[in-house]
Parts: structure tokens; sequence; C-alpha cells
């Protein structure tokens, strides 16, 4: 069939090279019907749908991100059962924190957080910087969070959950867009968008502003700029190409945490480029390769006065850091006969991280990754997924992460899932250091290499989804019992005494069983009607020798989201959040319980050719002043208009 | 009968047509041995000719299936001869006149194996295969090339009223179909809004203009339809288009119905079509019923042979519980079969075959 799929591209070629032709010139001939197409399924890379996925998985799609009425990523997370989101404003500026079952410190991290595979976890440590995505909110198609362990097929870092960002492929977003917001706090957002394509070639470019003042009454403003592009190129019928580029620039004003730590703007510039080629021979066979090169660089250079010799020239204090991280990655997905499909790939990854402050010089971490993963439909009720992930780093040396998963159909459309997986975290940079020996000033303040052990966590699930079609809703249930083990911590020393001050250590210190239920209920009654109900109740048992695990996510979290459409020109929706109290791991103090309602409400407004929207959102409806990760870290009423307007081709 | 025509054999120039013949080969002794052939073609043994689209495997198939179903047809001792629009085009439409039948696979074949209204005096009969009903119209139409009985066609594409029950059956429960159409198969709307109803199925139709307006019909129609109907038209599936459109509709999470192969490979839930194959099988029996019977060719129509092709991968992630694509074609072949068709009876009928084939 050669000459068949030729035509296509002949096509295409022709097509792009004379522009928009008469489309009426063209008459229908058999090669409509002897084309063969690219396949969309795999492009999109959705191949399982929940009754098939190993474990429990929510999904955040557009009517979610539209109805919970978010300018920040973070906030989405608020529905996922299980998770916590919280912001921290000391060290480095307002920073949102999002964790899956606690356990975290501010700025670690157990979570793989992705954007279209592409992970943003810095590589000091392990963190996210939820601030500089280059996207908005509208470039993303969907967010599936896997709730659990997958390393085997997520890869490193995989660990308590993972979070991938799906952005909208640029046929979908033709056309000219922008939005802007302005409300209390400083909020001041803007956005703008051209979607356009030609033949087999879609592209999208997006920039945007984001900036606000933090919580009230203190100086913790962030600013950030970005831009961000994609192209999307069908070169032939079974060959698609990936490219995405953007940046980010900004700034986030830091408080003074005493005199050796002045208040000043920090700032955070990053910038990546990711290549991704696709072949597909059909849904369940072909190839695939992703590279992708990921730079953060945190701009932090003050000068420290100290008080009593005041005519001592100042010394300068460069605490900032560089990440850079390459990372390739190829995957054969295959099918064996109509039962059993197959993946298995490899991966390199290499992170440079360079923090003056503590290291004198330049730190690498190489690692690379072999990983399979089988779905095996042993009967028409048995679906039966098993995986491994094989690690090599150079700080921990070999390890395997299996996973076993059984999902059994006990009636249509209702499975009960069984998995048990393992997987690992290996320590960063900073953490694999065997003492902290804090000097002066430009001193370097870390010791030799330590020889940390990863994180282990062995997983055991079991789960229940259900899904009523003619009712459009969906019922997900998740039971867990998880052993989490050799937890790294920066307090304490190695002996195992918890101390306050300096010297101190990383460890592997504690570890923590956790047990408990997630429950998620998603139903559409009629299009443009969503309810959204999340439940979660976590217990966790640790020694907590070297840090308040037990208490280190809220024990009870339940979120309602719902939103209908009225009158075809106006959207409402709300959402009620209440969660437990809690203590972060880590510097936090403790936080009290806390109910809060966010509601939005929008008109469509068709103005001109396009479709304009005017939005009015409110956060924090009632003021209820809870605090977050510090005392003085005090939530409050906070509201804002977006005015948005797009323009179809 | 030869499966092979002489210049299929590698070394006939192209100059030099359908005959044998050589570069080296003065170009008026190539004519005169064209001529001989043309003479002995037309008095020694009753042959016919397969004029292919060009070279590429779907033609092929056809032409195999073709040859093998009229290997040792009656009235048809010199086989059928094998060519292609290139090399008919070098030779001159002339060479037709030597053939007692004449089978075009494709539409540019079709082009040009029509002549212009009266411009030949006695035309072979011909039959055109893999055509799409409305090209066909369209060329008789423009070419008054209009002779029942002695020039008819297999289409190429499925009935609508077929299509349709093939939703009922295999989707009972998405009744809201949504479809777009293009300038050229605009005119299909009123048959398809009759055809719907007959079924209990409610129609939402977009039309547009430019394959850039697919996007935004897609927009208007998704709300309000539990499925997508694909109708064949230049610029509502244009290729180009069609990848948008499948992402579109599958970010969606509504299912897409095809109408070829490709389509079903790469993403829609299901297509209804008829292979290559079927298409020379049912084009050979036609063949042979005519030169059995002495009578006339059918009217042109749809294919009685088809398959159903059921992307199961697309099913699951859809969460869709889907029977096989030949169970479906088998239960729609029986559909077909109950109900009285008003056009004469199918070909496919006479060989007792099951019509649908998976």
């Amino acid at each position: 069939m050669l000459q068949a799929r030729a035509g296509p591209i002949a096509c295409a070629l022709a097509w792009a090279a004379c522009g928009i032709g008469s489309a009426q010139a063209q008459s229908l001939s058999e090669q409509q019907f002897l084309t063969e197409f690219p396949t969309v399924l795999s492009a999109t890379r959705l191949r399982q749908d929940a009754t098939q996925a190993p474990q429990a998985v929510t999904v955040i799609d557009q009517q979610m991100i539209r109805a919970s009425g978010a300018r920040e990523f973070a906030e989405l997370f608020r529905m996922v059962p299980g998770f916590t989101v919280s912001y921290v404003t000391h060290v480095k500026g307002l920073q949102p924190i999002v964790n899956y079952h606690g356990l975290g410190r501010e700025y670690f991290s157990r979570l793989q957080v992705l954007i279209d595979g592409r992970s943003m976890n810095n590589a000091t440590l392990g963190g996210v910087d939820w601030s500089e995505f280059p996207l908005a909110m509208g470039d993303i198609d969907r967010i599936e969070v896997i709730r659990g362990p997958s390393s085997a097929s997520h890869g490193i870092g995989a660990f308590m959950a993972t979070i991938n960002f799906i952005t909208k492929h640029p046929s979908q977003q033709r056309g000219a867009g922008a939005s802007v917001s302005a409300g209390s706090d400083g909020i001041r957002d803007a956005t703008a968008r051209y979607g356009g394509g030609a033949g087999a070639l879609d592209y999208r470019l997006t920039v945007g502003h984001r900036a606000d003042d933090g919580f009230s009454g203190l100086p913790d403003s962030r600013s950030r700029n970005f831009a961000g592009a994609r192209a999307d190129w069908q070169a032939s019928p079974v060959d698609h190409l990936l490219l995405q580029a953007g940046a980010t620039d900004g700034d986030n004003e830091v408080s003074s945490s005493g005199p050796a730590n002045p208040q000043r703007d920090v700032g955070v510039r990053t910038w990546y480029g990711q290549l991704n080629w696709e072949r597909s021979f059909d849904t369940d066979n072909g190839f695939y390769a992703q590279f992708y090169y990921y730079r953060y660089e945190l701009l932090d250079r003050y000068a420290v006065r100290p008080p009593t010799v005041p005519d001592n020239p100042f010394p300068q204090i460069d605490a900032g850091s560089t990440v850079s991280r390459a990372d390739l990655e190829v995957q054969q997905n295959l099918s064996i006969g109509p039962t059993l499909r197959w993946i298995w790939g490899a991966s390199i990854r290499s992170d440079q991280t360079a923090v003056p402050l503590l290291f004198d010089e330049d730190r690498d971490l190489l690692v690379r990754r072999l990983f399979t993963h089988a779905e095996w439909r042993a009967t028409d009720k048995l679906l039966v997924n098993a995986g491994a992930m094989l690690e090599d780093n150079e700080l921990t040396g070999t390890d395997l992460a299996p996973q076993l998963a059984l999902n059994y159909r006990v009636a249509p459309n209702h499975t009960i899932r069984f998995n048990l997986s393992k997987a690992l975290r290996t320590p960063t940079s900073i953490e694999n250091q065997s003492e902290f020996n804090v000097g002066p000033p430009g001193t370097p303040r870390f010791g030799p290499s330590g020889e940390l052990l990863p994180e282990s966590i062995l997983s055991r699930e079991i789960s229940y989804f259900g899904e009523w079609p003619d009712q459009h809703a969906t019922l997900d249930v998740k039971l867990f019992d998880d052993d989490v083990q050799d937890l790294i911590d920066l307090v304490g020393q190695r002996d195992g005494a918890a101390v306050g001050g300096f010297p101190r250590n990383a460890v592997n210190g504690d570890d923590a069983r956790q047990r408990g239920i997630e429950a998620q209920l998603v139903w559409r009654p009629a299009t443009e009607t969503l309810l959204v109900l999340t439940a979660s109740h976590l217990q966790t048992r640790s020694d907590d020798r070297l840090d308040n695990y037990s208490t280190s996510a809220p024990r009870n979290v339940a979120h309602l989201l719902m939103s209908r459409r009225f009158a075809q020109a106006w959207d409402a929706s709300v959402s009620l959040h209440q969660q437990s109290a809690f203590r972060a791991s880590g510097l936090s103090d403790p936080q009290d319980s806390y109910f809060r309602v966010d509601t939005r409400l929008a008109r469509q407004l068709p103005i001109g050719p396009g479709v304009g929207e005017l939005a009015i959102t409110v956060e924090n409806l009632f003021d209820n002043n809870y605090t977050e990760y510090r005392r003085d870290v005090v939530a409050d009423r906070r509201a804002w208009l977006t005015f948005s307007y797009a323009l179809s081709p | 009968m030869s499966r092979i025509t002489p210049a299929d054999r590698g070394t006939g120039s192209r100059r030099s047509g359908i005959d044998v013949g050589s570069e080296r080969l003065p170009r008026w002794l190539t004519w005169l041995a064209g001529g001989v052939l043309w003479v002995l073609a037309g008095t020694v043994a009753a042959k016919g000719l397969i004029v292919l689209g060009d070279d590429s495997a779907a033609y092929r198939q056809v032409a195999d299936e073709l040859q093998t179903g009229l290997a040792s047809a009656p009235g048809l001792d010199g086989g059928m001869d094998r060519t292609t629009v290139a090399r008919l085009a070098d030779a001159g439409g002339s060479v037709l006149g030597g053939y007692q039948v004449v089978v075009t696979v494709g539409l540019a074949a079709a082009k040009l194996a029509l002549p212009h209204g009266t411009a030949v005096a006695d035309p072979p009969v011909t039959l055109c295969l893999l055509i799409p009903r409305q090209s066909f119209e369209e060329l008789v139409s423009a070419r008054s090339a209009r002779r029942d009985g002695r020039l008819s066609a297999l289409y190429i594409d499925q009935p609508l009223s077929r299509q349709m029950d093939l939703l009922r059956l295999a989707l009972p429960d998405k009744r809201r179909v949504g479809v777009i159409l293009g300038p050229s198969s605009s005119r299909l709307g009123d048959e398809l809004r009759v055809t719907a109803l007959q079924r209990g199925l409610s129609l939402s139709v977009a039309e547009v203009a430019e394959p850039s307006d697919v996007y935004g019909a897609l927009q208007r129609i998704m709300p309000g339809s539990d499925l997508l109907l694909m109708v064949p038209d230049p610029v509502a599936t244009d290729p180009d288009t069609v990848y948008g459109l499948m992402l579109t509709s599958y970010r969606a999470q509504i299912p897409l119905v095809g109408f070829s192969e490709g389509l079903v490979k790469s993403g829609a839930l299901i297509s209804l079509y008829s292979t290559a194959q079927q298409q020379g099988r049912e084009g050979a029996e036609i063949v042979r019923r005519f030169l059995a019977e002495g009578g006339s060719l059918p009217a042109p129509n749809h294919p009685g042979y088809f398959t159903v092709r059921v992307n199961q991968s697309v099913a699951r992630s859809l969460g869709l519980q889907m029977e096989e694509g030949a169970e479906l074609a088998k239960a729609l072949d029986q559909l077909g079969a109950d109900a009285v068709e008003p056009v004469d009876a199918r070909p496919g009928d006479a060989g007792g075959q099951p019509r649908g084939r998976p």
C-alpha cells in the first residue's frame, strides 16, 4: 500500500503549496476511500480507559478546570482525593505546594509532575515551581492524576502520585484569543493566543503575564511573563512530530527573616525545548522518541549588612541556583495477537545543578532507566497489567520497581482492581550529602556525599470503578495500604536524635504506614452540568523520629464542585472544600481545619465575529481566615474579573 | 486468458502503449503491431480490458479478483487484459474498441474510458468499479454518456440505508447523529434525513464550504450528537482535516463512524466499506452474468459485498462494548436480505455467498 500511503503526503504538500485552493474544484474520487490516515489514538496517548487502568486515576478535564475558576495550576488539585494544596512564603517567596498523602517538606516533592511527558521536578530538591509553567490555563486539554506509585509506567519520581498535564492539540485552538483578569490582592493576568495551521502542520503560540501581591500583609508578590509554542507536524501518515518550546521570566518578592536574609526580589528564569517523534502503524504498534532540555535559574544575589561593622564591605551572597536537565526516552509499542499489548523502552537523563552557596562545583547526576509494561486480556472479564522499571543512577546504584495489577469486571461497567506496586525515589543532589556544615556566608555549607538509600514505597490497593452510562456518572473508590520506607529528612543526625540547630544531616530516617480510603464521583446529569464529589480519609503511622509524618496531611478532606449552564449564556459554579487540621513536615506551623467556598459566574457574550465571556470568580467567599503553613500566612477573600474573547478562523 | 498483459512484463515502453514494444522499435512499427493486435483481438477472441487508475496495490487487488473471477467466463475466451490510465492515454482511446467489455477501476480510469457523447459510434460495454456514486453520476451527465445496459457502475460507497442500519445495530443507544457535509455531499442531506427518520434517529447536519470550516462546524454539532457519521466529501473529509476532526471528537468522547478501512484503523470506532477484493469479486460476477445472459448490465448500484470493521482499542477507550465487525456484518446482511430492495436483485445473491464479509 505504499502508493496509497504516498497519496495524502502528496495531497498535503500540494495543499500547502497552493494555500487554500478552490475546494469546489475537487471532485470526490476513490482516493477518499483508499487513503491511510495517521493514527489518532496513539498521538493522544490515551490508550486505557478507567476500567483498564491498573490503578485509581483522576482526570481533570476542561469543564472541571473552567468550573473551578482556578487561576493557579496548583488550585486544581483540591478536587483530587488525597491531595492537599497549601502555600509557603518564606525562603524563596510565595510558592504553592501540592502534596499527596503528606510526608513532604516545602520544597521537596514525592510527586512526579509532567507537562506533555516532560518532568517539571527541580533537580536540586525535587520540588515543583507551580508558578512558572509556560502555558495558559486554556492550553490544557486535561490533567491525568495517577493516585499511587507508578514508576513502571511513569518513570523516575512517580513515587506517591503522578500528575500529567496534557496540552491541547493546536487543531483544537485555531484562531486567536485573548483574556485579561484583574482583581483584589493585585491580581493582574493577561494571555494571548494564536493557533493556525496549513496542511499537515498545526501550531499554537501563547504569551502571558501573571501577577499578584500574594497574601495580604506579607511582602510576597509574584510576577511572571511566559511564552510557549507548540507545533504539530504530521510528516507522513505514520509519522507525527511535536515540537514545543517555552520560557518564563519573573520575580518573587522574598520577606526578610533576619539580617542575613534581607527582603529582596528573587528572579526566576526558565526555558525548555522538547521534540517528540511518534511513528504509529496502528493504535497498538509503533515507536516513540522524546527529547527535552529544561533549564531553571533562580537568581538570588544580595548583600548582607553585618549590623556591628557598618564600614566593612558587604559580603555578596549568591543564593541562587541553576538546574538543567536533558532527557531522552525511546519506546516501542507492540500488540501480540488480540489480547496482549506490550510497551518497552529506555531513557537516559542528565541533571546538572549549580548551587554556588552550597557546592564549590557543579553536581551531575546521570540516571538510566529500562522499563516495560504489558497489558494482557486474559479473559473477557480479567485484565492483567504487569510492568517493571529498572533504574540505575550514580547515587544509589541499580533498583527495580515492579507493578502488578488485576482488573476484574464483575458486571458490565463495574470493575474491581487489585494493584500491587513498588516505586523508588532517588535522593536529589542536595539530599545526598552526609552533613550540612553551615559556615559564614560564602563558604561551602555541605560536606561530602552521603550514602543514602532511595526511598521506597510498596502500595497495596483495592479499588472499584463503576460507570452508569445512562446517567453519565462514574464512581471510583480506592482502599489502600502503603508502606513507605527510608524517608529522607534533612533535620536530625545519623544517630537518630532530632535536633533543632546545626549541623544537620540528610539521612534515611523514618518509615511510615499509610492506610485509607478515597472516593470520587463525577456526574454529568445534563450537558454543561457537572457535579464532582470527592472525599478522602488517611491514617499515617510513623515513629516520627525526625519529622511529624503522622500528622503531615489532613486526615479527612471533602470537596464538592458543581457547575451548570442556564439561560443558554450563563455558567455558574460553586465549590465547597473542607479539610481537617494537619501539620506539614518541615518548618511549618500546625494548620487548623478549614472550610472554603469558591464561586464563579460567567456570561457568554457574542461580540462581533467572535465569542466573548465575562466572568467573576470569588475565592474564599465567606472570608474564612485560615492559615497556610505559617501562622502569619492568612487567607482572605479574593475576587477577580476576567474578560476573554475568542475569534475562530 | 492471461493474467499479465505483455506490457506488464516490464519491457513495454510508455510510448508504445499496451502493446509489445521496446525503445528501439520505430514508432510506426509499434503502431503497426498495435493495429495487428487490435484486429486480432476483435476477430479472433472476445477479450475484456481492465483499466486501472495506476499500479498501486488497491487497484491491482481489484484486477486480480476480476481476472480470477472471469478466468473461465463463457463468452470471454480471450480473457482480461490489464492496463493503466497512463498507458491507455498514451495508446489512444481507440484501443478500447477492440474489447467486448471494459472494466474501469477508479475515477480516472472511468473518465478516460467514457467517451464524450457520441464520439465513438459503438463503445464497448463498460462497467466502472471503485467509483463514488456521485462522481459516476456527474461524469455520466457531463459526458452525456448514459447508455442503459451498456454502461454501469458498482459504486465504492455504501447505501445510506445500510449505513444507518449499522448505527442502529452497533450503537443502539446512540440516537443523535451528527454529520458534516461539504459542497459535493450537501445534496445527500435530504436522503440522510429520511433514512435517519425511518430508523428513529435524529440528525444534525452542518455544512462547510472549506476544509478550514470543519472545526467550527464540529463545535456546533458535537454538543447535540451522540456519534458523528462521516460522509465522503473532498472538503468535509479532506485528509488533512480528518486528523483534527478525529482528535476533537475523540477528546469529546464522541464515536466516529467512518467509511473506509483507513479511517477505522486510524481512530474511527467503526467503518462500513467494501474492500478492493470485494469490489473485484462483485465486478467479476456482474460481468460474468452479463456474458452468460447476453443481455445488458444491471443498473448502477451500491456494492452487495461489504465489510464492517470495529476498532476495539478505540471502543475500549470510549468505554464501549462492541460486537466484532464480522458479527455486525452478518447481522447487517441479514437485515438487508429481509428488506425488500426496490432495485434489481443484487449480483451477490446469485453466488449464494454471504454478502457481508469481515
